[in-house]
């Protein structure tokens, strides 16, 4: 009898296995109606076993044999399958997006130690607008959007990299590390040649700055803490979480938090509050006040790129012989080191407020 | 629609004063930055908030302003 219906359990389930996506109540089903003399409790119960063990478990077999597969994955496998792929993903990127792009993993990563590549990784990472400023004289960009992503389709950005002269130098650059002599003209680069000039050191061309001409956004995020009269920072009672009305992720980070004036209801107590920093996420902050009282304080958090996932696309991304100088946001249209292209001298231009830099050179 | 404006409170020597400002639609955001003419530090609350205005209760009588900052997102 056991032996008969452990034959039975594998044929319907051999059935099942080979139906994918068929919605599993068929062992529930089928143990249900059994001919067997079962009152309806005992039906309901065995019914509630099958569809626990049997058809539950066909389903989670059928996902987990699908979850290697980013087109049909959860957006937990798709983070994962994101990562082990190495794939640049932006702040809030939806997992279809990342999904879509995951089987072109080798695609992308042929561009790797290249221009290209940094602009790529830049632009995956969130960060577009990016020119990509070699020292000798060639300013790469990408125009948008990039080619979709299309199963059994070959992908190729290579038509959207924009490929420009920086400034043309008026006079020689004569070489810092290499100057005439006595006995040597020394290295110069030519007058009339387009150029970079981060410094007067022209022998040693795999340099490179990222600017970001429109300058990179800032984004102004407002959360409110309420107080309910018993909040003290303990266990039982911890202080409120504030949470942004604009949440942030990583790629993102606070740089400025500014807590408000306590609203207060009732009697007016002198009260301090603070934002509890250690609690600070891209989600809010918890904020404490100096004694328990009935209100709300308004905080706001000025969020800032994170420089640091910038300096990890760039890194990833660059020739392994390349440094990178520098990374600049243009506030203004003034350029620095030879963008826009423009007739320059040397250096950073003059009105440095123009120019923040982001990172130094790595 | 982001938004922001600021509104001047003065104190002479009192600890409460009423402040007013344009609703600027949604959920406003209060800020306050307090100035003293000795150059002591000094705290405030606001009570009685509304979409336009609120009074400004300072922790003791001062002379001075009170900067409000009325934002939204």
């Amino acid at each position: 009898m056991v032996a008969e219906r452990g034959g039975g359990l594998l044929l319907v389930y051999s059935e099942l296995m080979s139906t994918q996506g068929v919605t599993s109540t068929l062992y529930e089903s089928w143990v249900t109606n059994l001919k067997a003399a079962q009152g309806t409790i005992r039906k309901r119960i065995m019914g509630a076993f099958a569809r626990a063990l049997g058809d539950k478990t066909f389903e989670w077999m059928v996902q987990a044999n699908l979850e290697h597969l980013p087109a049909f994955a959860s957006d937990q496998s798709v983070a994962l399958i994101a990562s082990e792929r190495q794939l640049d993903t932006s702040l809030g990127e939806a997992p279809s997006t990342i999904a879509a792009r995951a089987p072109y993993w080798l695609q992308i990563a042929k561009f790797s130690g290249t221009g290209l590549g940094i602009l790529l990784g830049l632009h995956f990472s969130g960060y577009d607008g990016a020119v990509l400023l070699q020292q000798n004289g060639r300013a790469l960009s990408l125009t948008l959007p990039l080619p979709p992503f299309v199963l059994g389709q070959a992908w190729d950005p290579t038509p959207n990299l924009v490929v420009q002269n920086a400034s043309i130098s008026d006079a020689v650059i004569t070489s810092s590390v290499t100057p005439p002599s006595l006995v040597s003209a020394g290295r110069s680069i030519p007058a009339i040649t387009p150029w970079a000039s981060f410094d007067w050191n022209t022998d040693f061309s795999s340099r490179f700055i990222v600017l970001f001409p429109g300058g990179l956004p800032r984004l102004t995020t407002y959360a409110t803490a309420t107080f309910t009269g018993t909040e003290d920072g303990t266990i039982v009672n911890p202080w409120p979480f504030a949470s942004w009305s604009v949440p942030y992720l990583s790629a993102f980070v606070a740089y400025d938090i500014m807590v408000g004036i306590p609203k207060t209801t009732g009697t007016v107590f002198p009260v301090v509050c603070s934002a509890d920093r250690v609690s600070l996420s891209g989600l809010g902050v918890r904020v404490q006040s100096s004694f328990p009282f009935t209100g709300s304080v308004d905080v706001k958090a000025t969020v800032a790129p994170n420089t640091a996932t910038i300096k990890s696309a760039i890194q990833k991304w660059r020739p392994a012989k390349a440094t990178c100088v520098g990374v600049y946001e243009l506030r203004t249209s003034a350029g620095a080191c030879g963008w826009p292209p423009q007739k320059v001298g040397s250096g950073i231009k003059s009105g440095a407020t123009s120019v923040n830099q982001l990172l130094g050179s790595f | 629609m982001a938004a922001t404006q600021y509104v001047n409170v003065n104190f002479s020597g009192t600890d409460s004063q009423s402040a007013s400002w344009s609703n600027l639609g949604g959920t406003q955001y209060v800020f306050a930055g307090v100035q003293t003419t000795d150059g002591s530090t000094m705290g405030a609350t606001l009570t009685n908030v509304t979409s336009t205005g609120a009074t400004v209760n300072a922790f003791a009588p001062f002379n001075g302003k009170v900067t409000l900052e009325i934002a939204t997102q």
